[in-house]
Order: structure tokens, then sequence, then C-alpha cells
């Protein structure tokens, strides 16, 4: 018997909704919660998240990719992929986005192609999942860009990377100041594959990423790189984890941040090397710069080691701005506020080197830049 | 066949020796005799017994009923190393073993003193120590002072002792570190404590030489919950070290201490610890110290023993200028979790924090280093350094760096830098063809690893630390 679309993602939707109901909401209990003022999340039980949202995207392929902007379009791929590595019943939060999912993006790019997409994201109250599926050895330049939304926006990518696959994965976020923003994003790499992330982290009241990196391949590798900026009230939370569960695998992740006003952050990072993950490369490190007294900034870098012939490492640094900086920039003649800019862009300057793209990184210049003035 | 059969037999003696990897200057037993022990198990009625015995004054009984109380409504932490075996209706919570504290070895008890002369107290006491305390079960069987310390104002003795004798003082400070609301060990131990130090040290005194204090749990399904209380005045300094040991049972015992520390400004307090108990103790420890305007406090905290340790020193810096810093050292081996750290909380401005973890698992052990640097907003100027090391010998081993950094400040300077590795194949080859043998190599690598430790610690310590570390690491290779 077929299965139409709608009935398939109807039951979906209706499981995610039964999770809903069992799932308790986090406190100040939960882990990952404890640093945050969570009570607005209890707006989640009135709001319905099947919201507006209109994704416009560019795609350049010399392949057969199948793309749409809806999943029931495509569901007869889509259903063999969602749900799949972000399980629906993993909190609250993200049964709430599976019990309204209908809108997102599907790419599937098959064996050996190569596709360049690019996405302009607005949303109001909505749950956005997005699916990418790459084939053997495929390989996708992606830009992603949240910057109109209203509302609770909760979105997730699951990201399917096969053999020899490589993924170039920049996600750029500057919402209007009043939007929740929860954000999932995880990978499955296979041997070989490789991920390198990129999330510029700027804008919403409340914003939330949680990343996730699964190494499940030998040889598969993968780099995160977040660049993060707090002001006025904001709230920036940033959790990424490496998991690696074969050998040789190889991990880097660098964050960096500042935070001004009243604003606070919470970067966690996680790796997480289990028993078989002998001969594993993982490295975690993340730099916070306070610029205002009522800032605050909270890290927590942890390391989970079961295998022994592992290399692991991290380091965390949280600081003002140089003190004899400022005084050798202002000797010279700049005022504490050009100064102050000076130093916060020599700050981020060695991780937007590593962004390649020219477009994305004057974006993340130029906010960075309007920021500061503000 | 024959020679086969030899070889398995040579593999399952070596088993043998690993599974009973006691040390033997350690691990004997003594009779069970004793003045008097109350029923197993816990109520309301054996903690004012307890109090009753010790003819505490009202305020503490009543002290210990509250915490008795707190200690029943909180649940088990459920974070960090798997306690939830603890059946607290399996414990002796009070042992007496003796009928009066001596100040003399002779008048310990024969059996009593036998266990201390073969742990080598007396004459480490007699070598390089200011005055030693013996704690033996629930009760401290004897303590002593040099007398010009005396002279001087120093009171060193038990913490029933104190309570006897200073009560002024021991009220204005006990419970002030730690209170019983703290966690549900703190509320444990402040229910039935017995025993620990009580060390005052007048302003401006030095005590040159180490004071020590020695814990032994004898019998089985003991719980030992000594309490320890070591007030430092202006610009005084002391080091106190304890040591703990205990013979293997194939049942558990617990083992939940209270240790609150008070630095004076100016003061300098060193506190150092080698626990070394048996692998079948659950050690959950609540450190703390107050650490006053320009007063330093050093906390040496190494765990190598118990089945499992959840036990992190902390220093709360309260005074300008204070300084605190924290070297953890865990050594886990076969079916071991050491879940120790540190917790540094600058309240005051230009306050310095430097934590150094290290930590060696192996034989399926588990180390994990939980730690907290916390800023409150206003203490500024504060600099805090945090670094964690740990090697794993083995496929079977694992480790855990659990880091907090709470910065509410932004005129701060705060790192933190973590490795996790095995030992370098260069350093093991290196070592080997200078004629080593691979064991020999990896225990020197090992003892290289933690000479931050040892080199702070008086000489005779080093040596027995480096002689328990190669102890551990006997039959680690092949």
């Amino acid at each position: 018997m077929v299965v139409s679309s709608d009935v398939w993602l109807e039951e979906f939707r209706e499981n995610a909704r039964k999770e809903f109901q069992i799932q308790k909401f986090p406190t100040a209990k939960d882990e990952e919660w404890r640093y945050i003022d969570y009570k607005f999340l209890k707006q989640l039980e009135q709001i319905n998240l099947e919201g507006k949202s209109e994704i416009n995207f560019k795609l350049e392929t010399n392949s057969k990719a199948v793309i749409a902007t809806n999943i029931n379009k495509n569901f007869e791929i889509a259903k063999n992929y969602l749900g799949k590595i972000i399980s629906l019943n993993k909190d609250k939060l993200i049964s709430t986005h599976y019990a309204n999912i209908g809108d997102g993006l599907l790419l599937f790019l098959p064996k050996n192609s190569s596709a360049t997409l690019k996405l302009n994201i607005s949303a109001t109250n909505s749950a956005i999942h997005n699916i990418i599926v790459l084939e053997e050895g495929a390989k996708l330049n992606y830009f992603e860009n949240y910057e109109q939304g209203n509302g609770f926006v909760v979105d997730a990518t699951e990201i399917f990377a096969a053999e020899n696959s490589q993924i170039n994965f920049q996600s750029f976020q500057d919402f209007p100041q009043d939007v929740y923003h929860l954000s999932y994003k995880s990978a499955a790499l296979r041997r070989y594959a490789v991920c390198d992330w990129n999330f510029g982290c700027f804008g919403g009241q409340f914003s939330r990423w949680k990343i996730e990196t699964k190494l499940e391949g030998e040889g598969a590798q993968s780099e995160n790189i977040a660049v993060f900026f707090g002001s006025g009230k904001q709230h920036i939370d940033i959790t990424t984890i490496a998991q690696h569960i074969v050998p040789h695998t190889t991990n880097n992740i660098l964050a960096k941040g500042v935070m001004k006003d009243s604003s606070s952050s919470v970067f966690r990072g996680l790796i997480r090397i289990e028993k078989p993950a002998q001969k594993t490369d993982s490295y975690l490190a993340d730099h916070t710069l306070i610029l205002n007294k009522n800032a605050t900034a909270n890290s927590i870098p942890s390391l989970q080691i079961e295998a022994n012939d592992v290399r692991a490492t991290h380091g965390a640094t949280i600081g003002q701005l140089d003190k004899e900086q400022m005084f050798y920039l202002t000797s010279r003649g700049l005022s504490e506020k050009e100064a102050e800019k000076l130093i916060v862009s020599g700050f981020f300057e060695p991780v937007l080197q590593k962004i390649l793209n020219d477009e994305v990184r004057n974006r993340y210049q130029q906010v960075i830049g309007q920021r500061l003035s503000e | 066949m024959g020679s086969k059969e030899k070889v398995l037999s040579d593999a399952a003696q070596k088993q043998k020796l690993l599974l009973e990897k006691d040390y033997s200057k350690y691990g004997f037993k003594d009779p069970e005799q004793y003045v008097y022990r109350t029923p197993k198990g816990l109520s309301a009625e054996i903690v004012e017994e307890i109090s009753k015995i010790k003819g505490e004054p009202k305020w503490m009984t009543e002290f210990r009923l509250k915490a008795f109380e707190h200690f029943k409504s909180r649940p088990m932490p459920v974070w960090g190393a798997d306690i939830s075996k603890i059946n607290f209706d399996d414990f002796t919570y009070y042992i007496k073993p003796t009928e009066k504290k001596a100040k003399t070895w002779e008048e310990v008890p024969e059996t009593i003193r036998k266990t201390f002369d073969r742990l080598g107290i007396p004459e480490a006491e007699r070598k390089f120590l200011a005055g030693s305390g013996a704690m033996y079960e629930s009760e401290t069987v004897y303590h002593s002072i040099q007398d010009k310390l005396t002279k001087q104002g120093v009171i060193f003795t038990d913490m029933d002792s104190g309570l006897r004798e200073h009560e002024d003082v021991v009220r204005k400070f006990f419970s002030t570190v730690v209170p019983f609301t703290d966690n549900k060990f703190a509320a444990l131990n402040s229910a039935v404590w017995s025993g620990g130090s009580f060390l005052y040290v007048p302003e401006g005194v030095k005590i040159e030489l180490p004071l020590q204090a020695y814990f032994r749990i004898n019998a089985a399904r003991m719980g030992q919950f000594e309490r320890t209380l070591i007030i430092a005045e202006k610009n005084s300094s002391v080091h106190y070290l304890e040591s703990c040991t205990a013979p293997v049972y194939s049942t558990d015992s617990l083992h939940a201490a209270v240790v609150e520390i008070i630095a004076m400004p100016g003061s300098r307090i060193q506190y150092t610890t080698i626990q070394n108990w048996s692998s079948d103790v659950f050690n959950l420890v609540t450190k703390r110290a107050f650490a006053y305007d320009n007063s330093t406090v050093f906390w040496i905290d190494c765990n190598i023993g118990s089945k499992v340790t959840m036990k992190y020193p902390s220093v709360f810096l309260l005074g300008e200028g204070a300084k605190g810093e924290i070297l953890s050292v865990a050594f886990a081996s076969r079916g071991q979790h050491i879940d120790s750290g540190a917790k540094a909380v600058h309240l005051a401005p230009n306050t310095k924090s430097i934590i150094t973890s290290k930590s060696i698992s192996k034989d399926g052990g588990r180390t994990t280093y939980r730690g907290l640097v916390k800023v409150r907003r206003g203490a500024t100027g504060v600099k805090s350094n945090v670094r964690c090391d740990a090697l794993i010998l083995d496929e079977q081993s694992a480790s855990d760096t659990i880091p907090y950094m709470e910065i509410d400040e932004k005129d701060v300077t705060i790192q933190h830098e973590a490795t996790v590795g095995k030992i370098s194949e260069e350093q093991l080859f290196y070592l080997m063809s200078r004629g080593l043998k691979e064991n020999e190599a990896m225990s020197m690598i090992v003892r290289g690893f933690i000479e931050e430790f040892t080199k702070h610690l008086p000489l005779d310590y080093a040596v027995e630390m480096n002689r328990l570390i190669e102890i551990e690491m006997e039959g680690s290779v092949g």
C-alpha cells in the first residue's frame, strides 16, 4: 500500500506531539540550562510553531541534485533521513520542533558531484528542518543566512556525509534582538568524510546552538569555528560536541567571542572519545573577551576519554582587553573606542582568516564593527 | 604441555597478585575489640547517643539532630561517580576503640600502638614532625605536640577535646565554612562526626615543621566521619599533613569527612593529604577554606586509594590579595573511580588562584577532574590559571576533564589548559635504550609526571609517595 506523503508526515508529527507531552521543560537542575533563565521556554506551550517561513535558495551544481523546500515534496527521500541523526525524543524542545516540521530544505547530492548552495531564511514562529545528503565523493559549499525573524525559531539540520564527501557549512545568524532562536545542527561522517562548520552567532535575544559532529568512519575529519558577539541583554549559548566513535579521526574546535554591555554567554565544548576510537586527535579551544563590567561569560570545555592512544587537548581563556595594548594605542592618539575596535578586530582576525569565502568574512567584520560602535 | 601449564599458572599467579594488590604494609587487620560501638545503621537515637557518650553541650546535640534531618531529606547526588550502591543502613557509625586519648605512645593500647608502629607513625613523629595525632575508627587515640608550640599558644588536639576545652572558639567557627546544608555528605558528617583535628595557630606564630594526623579504619563496614577545623590567625603559618589507610575487606566502608580552614589576613596554611584508603572505601569528603586579605591557602590533595572518591578542595578568596593554590593528584587503578578536582571562588579584588591537576588511570580505572573557577562581579584584577594533565596507561582505562568557568567580571585573566594522552613512546624508547626495563621506565615517567607534587612534600613522604607509585605500577606492563 502506498502511504501518501501527508499521512506519513502527519504520523511523524503526531509521534513528536506525544513526545512533547511526555518530556519536561528544562529547569535550573538540568546541566545544560543551569546558567539560563529558562522560563521563557514555557511560551512554547502556547505558541504554534507552524508559523511562516520563507526560504530562498540559489543552487549551482554540475549534477542532478534533488532539492526541495518542503519535506513533503520529496518525502520518499526525506523519510529515510528525517530524525535519523537528531532523534525526536532527545528533549522537549526538539520534540516541539518535530511536531511542527514541514518547511525546510532537502538537498540530495549524487555521487562525485559538487554544488554551491546559498540560502536566505526568514522565519516567524517556525520549525525549519534541513536535510543534507551527500553521496560518496560529493562536495558541497553551503551558506545559510538567518537575518529576518520573529518570535521563536527552532531549526534543525541533519547532515549525512558518505565516504569521501566534503561539506563546508557556513551559518550566519543576525536576527533582530527580540527573537528566541534554538538551533540544532548535527552531522554524521563516514570514512574520510570532511565537515567544516563555521558559525557566526550574532543576533536574537536568546540564541542557542547545539552542534554535534559524529565521526563514525575512519579518517573522518571535522573543524568547527564559531564566532560570537553579545551585546545589550543578549544571551548566547553554544554547545559543541565532537564524538569520536572509530579510530583515526580528527577534530578541531575553536570558538571566539566578545561580550559587551549586560550580555551573557555559555560555551560548552565536549570531546568524547569512545573506547574503540584509538589514534584520535582532537582539539578544543574557546576564548572570550569581556568588554563591560556587567557582562558574563561561562565556559565549560570538557573531555571524556575512554581510549588511551589519543591526543585530546583543550584550552580556554576569559579576560578583558589587554591594558598595555590599550595604553599603547591611546598614547598614539587613538580614542578609547577606536583602540577597543582595533584590539577586538585583532582578537577575531586569526579565526576570520580561516573563513575562505570573502563575502562571508566581510559580513562578519562588518557586523562586529557595527556592534562595537553601537 | 608441562611448560604451557606453567606459563598459565604463572599468568594466573600474576593475576592473583594483581587482584590482591594490597600493600602488605597497610593491609593488615587487627581483631575488632572495642570499648563501645553503636548498632548498625543510623537513626536520631544513634545521633543523640553519640553526642551523649561524648558529653557534648546541648547546642552541639541540637546541631547534630538538625543536620541529621537535613541528611535524610536530601537526595543522593546523581552527578559524578557512581555511589548509588551505598546502603546507609549497612554501616556502623560510631566505634570507640579505647577509653582515653594518650599523650605518649606507651599509653596507647598495645594492639593499636602496634598498628601505628607498623605504619611508621611514631618514628615519623620523632624524625620530622612538630606534632601528630592518630585516629583509629571513630576516636583519636593519640595526640601530641612539641612543648615549645604549646607555650606559644598553639592548640593541636582532636576535635572532641577541642570542643570540650575551647568551646568558645569552636562554637564561633564550627560549620561556618561548610554548613551542613552544603551537601548530603556534609550533613551526614555534621550529624555523626567524631574525631579529627582542631588546630589553632595564634597571631604571628610560624610553625616550621609539619603537624600530622593519621587516620585508620580497621573494622569492616565502618563509617569514619572525622571533622577538622584549622584556624590560622594573622600572619601565622602552618603545614598540616594527613594520611589515611585501611585494610581490604570484601565489604564497603564509608569515609565522609568535613574539613574547614580559616586563613586570617596575612597567614599561610598548607594542607597536604595522602589518601590511600583500601579499594573498598567510599571516600566522600568536603574540604573548604576561607582565605582573608593577603593570606595563602595551599591544598595538596593526593588520592591513590579508595573505591570511589568525590572530593573537590575549595578556596573562597574573601579578602583582597588572597591566594589559593590547589594541587590535585589522582591515581585510579582497577575498579576505582577518582572524581576529584578543585574550586576557586573569587569574591574579592586582586585575588589569585592556581589549580594543577595530574591524573593517571590504569587497569580499568577512571579519573575525573571536576573543577570550578568563579569570579563574582566586583572582584577585579583576578588571575586564575588551571592546568589539567591526564595520563591513560592502557586501553581499559579512562579519564574525564570537566572544568567550569563562571566569570561575572571583565577585569580578570582566566586561563585553562588540559591534555589527555598516553605515555610518550619516544620517552619510553629513550629510557629502555639506556637499559631500563619497560615497567621501570614507565614508573620513572609517571614519577616525573607528578614531580610537581612530590617536591612539595617533606622528604620522607616524597620517598614514600614514590614507593607507592612503584607498587601501583608493578605489573602494569606485559
